[in-house]
């Protein structure tokens, strides 16, 4: 044990050259656990490298800890990318790694992650990880047919189902009506997506309901100080965030249980 | 007497031709007095080789070196946005509703094939010895009397340019089209100044941002 804290702490100890550090409170159940976190970013020109540490209370056996690193490239005013991979491994044989990648290029944008979880309980908050176990891949796409029309696609893939999704966003002015279509493992369980955008008084409102197979409403509110946004669906699902300054909680129930996050962001620069 | 004084005004003009440097001086000074907003319209050439049209909505605040390029074409560009202040470059992209976030000194901006952050201050080019400017020629530009100037980057390829051609008003004294080129002459950008206008812009209607996008700091 005594071996693992000291590797843990030299893998923290740069923190006066990182950019910033952040400290975050898990709790989740059923029962209680309490589990504080502490990522270490440290930016090096187009790359980023992060350290990330979870304890686990009671269950100190349940101690996570991993690394992960990107680089980000650009070509044109609107071209930017990233490339990067993080893994985590735990003291009870438990593991998660994930690799990701995104690209916009003028008009289109792409973003993959893959990723494949072994025996853990997934977590929603530190940081989002795989929802299920074993193998899963996220892919995302954007294209702007026009000023006014964006195609948007995405899908998610694990072991044994998926999720699909594409829908048509069309902005008038500064709003934005979305009308789409998904369906969940088959496409014979079908929903339709209805999304409509907003500036409201220096602040931005969207919401965005799924219908069918899937039935889900999700409000996000954004102005120059605070970003939260808001999540119920059915079978009784509820998810709600909040930002503001440097400090996020998110909170999540559901029929298993329930899992609060709070977390704060240091910046280390000049120290 | 009369044969004597066309030769007195062929040694003397040279002593009263602008410089350049007194010409973008007047420039300077014309662009500094308020706030103002352009029009560009023209050509620009991506990374890949391919001349688009181009077609930008640049709004300045002189006092506070700010300015604000908007985006209208071509098609992969429009509704981005480029805001230069002095400490940061902030870029933002429409698609992906990111803001990229540059220290000014590090903010050069490519695939237009110059520096954006520094396409109106061609002065400061020149008094930096990046830019070696030729003397003013007196032209017609779009029917209307115009100084033109040409200028060789001492350093093509820290400067992203070998040529920057400039057309100024000679009534107005402000710009009227501007290119820059590479050293095999071929075009990066050639814009035209289609419309100019005084306006009135508080730092906080230009320095702003979706409050929804994702920040990406560079450092």
């Amino acid at each position: 044990m005594k071996k693992l804290w000291f590797a843990i702490l030299l893998l923290l100890a740069p923190p006066a050259a990182a950019q910033s550090l952040e400290f975050g409170v898990w709790a989740g159940g059923p029962g209680l656990s309490v589990g504080p976190t502490v990522n270490l970013n440290l930016p090096k020109g187009d790359w980023s490298f992060d350290a990330y540490l979870r304890a686990y209370l009671p269950n100190t056996d349940e101690i996570s800890f991993g690394l992960g690193a990107r680089r980000a490239f650009e070509a044109g005013p609107a071209g930017r990318g990233e490339v990067g991979a993080r893994g985590f491994i735990g003291m009870d044989a438990h593991y998660w790694v994930e690799g990701f990648g995104s690209v916009a290029l003028g008009k289109a944008a792409f973003d993959l992650s893959v990723g494949h979880t072994y025996n853990r309980t997934p977590s929603h908050f530190w940081p989002l990880q795989g929802e299920t176990l074993g193998t899963y891949a996220r892919l995302g796409g954007k294209f702007r047919i026009d000023r006014r029309l964006t195609l948007l696609a995405r899908g998610y893939f694990y072991r044994g189902g998926g999720q699909a999704e594409a829908a048509l966003a069309w902005r008038v002015d500064r709003r934005t009506f979305t009308l789409g279509a998904g369906g969940v493992d088959r496409a014979s369980n079908a929903y339709a997506v209805l999304g409509y955008k907003t500036p409201y008084a220096g602040a931005v409102v969207e919401g965005r309901l799924r219908l069918g197979s899937l039935n889900e409403f999700r409000l996000d509110y954004a102005d120059r100080s605070y970003k939260a946004h808001l999540t119920m669906a059915y079978p009784a699902r509820a998810r709600a965030g909040l930002a503001w300054s440097a400090w996020a909680f998110d909170a999540e129930v559901d029929q298993a249980g329930y899992e609060f996050y709070l977390r704060y962001t240091l910046p280390l620069e000049g120290l | 007497m009369r044969r004597l004084l066309p030769l007195l005004l062929m040694f003397a003009l040279p002593a009263l031709a602008l410089s350049a440097d007194e010409l973008f001086d007047r420039v300077a000074q014309v662009l500094d007095q308020g706030a103002w907003e352009a029009r560009l319209q023209g050509r620009i050439v991506t990374p890949n080789g391919d001349a688009q049209e181009a077609d930008l909505i640049v709004k300045t605040l002189p006092a506070e070196q700010i300015v604000r390029i908007e985006f209208q074409k071509p098609d992969a560009l429009a509704d981005n946005y480029v805001v230069i202040t002095p400490e940061k470059v902030y870029n933002y992209l429409f698609l992906t509703n990111q803001v990229v976030v540059y220290p000014r000194a590090k903010a050069r901006i490519e695939g237009l094939g110059f520096d954006l952050s520094r396409m109106g201050d061609l002065r400061k080019l020149g008094e930096q010895g990046e830019v070696v400017w030729g003397a003013p020629e007196s032209v017609t530009f779009q029917k209307r009397k115009a100084w033109h100037l040409v200028g060789r980057s001492s350093d093509p390829d820290g400067a992203g340019f070998a040529r920057v051609e400039v057309w100024i008003d000679r009534e107005e004294e402000r710009p009227l089209r501007i290119a820059f080129s590479g050293a095999e002459g071929q075009v990066f950008s050639d814009l035209v100044w289609t419309t100019f206008q005084r306006a009135r812009f508080a730092k906080g209607e230009l320095v702003i941002f979706p409050p929804d996008a994702e920040w990406i700091e560079k450092r």
